[in-house]
């Protein structure tokens, strides 16, 4: 049996890979929506390639696609990452949000990180890693893309893209990893539909127009 | 190898395929080298230091960062399966990617005078005769850009505080060091088909010695520190 990465005409992506984990990591197109088929015919989407919380990743990069996801900006922003976050949420511009990263808590963005290493550890513990390649790499290619500065040289515009990828990076380990608990999720909503939440700094939980 | 150079334009893998064997190897080596390279700089370097940045600003635009590089490793991968080559990452990552980063300093200054390097070799790529590299490297010229724009500007903040002086200048010593074989030996066959085919115009040489020029004109003209020696000619 092998696999190859597919887009939604069924044209080839990739080449043929003894896994359809294996052959969406070997696909070197941006493509969305992206899925698999064997030689057999038989054909998988994502969510099928990935298993246990596939749906969830790709549900994201589905409304990353669509661009136009409407969301309750002050309730999930107060779901973070690292756990419910009860400050007054701060909604800014672009320099003002970048302006607050110097003050994002640094507790709480230890937390944010050891829980996603843990998610990540017990992803790997359940002999998932091809999966996890799998979902990291379809996610990065079409984040990375989606979320490219319009200006290349604006450094504002990279940190936030840089930041929203690497939540949307937390929010795949997550979906793949959390089982029921998803902490990632409701940032990844905020991200996907064009919001970067930057986390609680000096009294306010600060989240900002990308 | 014929006396005359080839001075076409080759439209896509077909039309290289046309061309004949030789050419599809010289296109096949260059595009090779980007894959490996891309790949090796954004495992090696980018991703952990997305882990080493002193602050989630810069952890930010690292992860920025890193996820350009491996995205330029599909890109160029994407080039190499076009053309019918087997697998683009078997060969050998270049000696500078032998480097263990261990600090934000290494990270800052790699990308000032590494990712200068892959902007030479790619503005020589913007003349190249086989039209997808020369498309590619149109898009992707302005995010290496932006990674040098990032190292440089990263290196000068570091020196606000001069205790920081001598990591900095070890780590341009020890960068620069590694990135002289990266163009290249003299002597090489490869370079004299690539420039027979146009993929290439310019020696490893000429490549090497614009790169010296530009790293020093920043190192000694912007920071004040210096420079280390670099012979064009390098033959391993
Ligand atoms: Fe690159
Ligand atoms: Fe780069």
């Amino acid at each position: 049996m092998s696999w190859k990465a597919v887009d939604a005409g069924g044209g080839d992506l990739g080449p043929a890979r003894p896994t359809a984990a294996a052959a969406l990591c070997a696909a070197a197109v941006v493509a969305w929506p992206v899925g698999v088929a064997a030689d057999d015919g038989r054909r998988l989407d994502l969510a099928a390639v990935l298993g246990a919380g596939g749906r969830r990743v790709q549900d994201l990069l589905d409304a990353l696609s669509d661009g136009d996801t409407e969301v309750d900006v002050e309730s999930l922003a107060r779901l973070t990452p690292a756990g419910p976050v009860d400050l007054p949420v701060d909604v800014v511009a672009l320099p003002g949000g970048v302006a607050a990263t110097a003050d994002v808590d640094p507790v709480w963005l230890a937390e944010v990180e050891r829980r996603r290493a843990t998610l990540r550890d017990s992803v790997l513990a359940a002999g998932r890693t091809e999966e996890l390649e799998a979902a990291l790499h379809v996610a990065m290619l079409v984040a990375t893309e989606r979320l490219d500065p319009t200006d290349d040289a604006d450094v504002d515009a990279h940190v936030a893209s840089g930041a929203r990828l690497w939540l949307l990076a937390g929010a795949v380990v997550s979906a793949l990893g959390g089982a029921d608990s998803d902490p990632f999720a409701a940032w990844a909503w905020l991200v996907v539909a064009g919001w970067w939440p930057i986390g609680p700094c000096r009294g306010r939980l600060v989240v900002s127009a990308a | 190898m014929t006396a005359a150079p080839f001075a076409g334009e080759v439209a896509d893998a077909a039309a290289a395929h046309a061309v004949g064997p030789e050419y599809v190897a010289a296109v096949g080596k260059v595009v090779a080298s980007h894959v490996r390279n891309e790949l090796a700089g954004a495992a090696a370097f980018d991703e952990p230091a997305i882990a080493l940045a002193p602050a989630p600003k810069e952890k930010w635009l690292a992860c920025r960062i890193a996820m350009e590089e491996y995205g330029h490793h599909l890109k160029f991968q994407r080039l190499a399966t076009d053309l019918g080559l087997e697998d683009a990452t078997a060969g050998r990552p270049m000696t500078v990617f032998d480097y263990r980063l261990t600090s934000w300093v290494e990270f800052v200054v790699l990308k000032a005078l590494v990712d200068l390097a892959e902007v030479v070799l790619m503005e020589e790529l913007l003349a190249t005769s086989y039209v997808p590299l020369r498309d590619l490297v149109v898009k992707l010229l302005p995010e290496e850009h932006f990674h040098v724009a990032f190292g440089i500007a990263h290196t000068r903040d570091l020196l606000d505080r001069p205790a920081q002086r001598p990591q900095v200048q070890q780590a341009v010593d020890d960068l620069v060091r590694l990135t002289v074989p990266f163009f290249g030996r003299s002597a090489s066959a490869n370079n004299d088909a690539f420039r027979h085919w146009g993929v290439k115009h310019r020696t490893n040489d000429e490549a090497r010695a614009e790169w010296a020029r530009r790293g020093r004109a920043f190192v000694e003209g912007d920071l004040g520190l210096s420079f280390p020696d670099v012979d064009p000619h390098w033959n391993g």
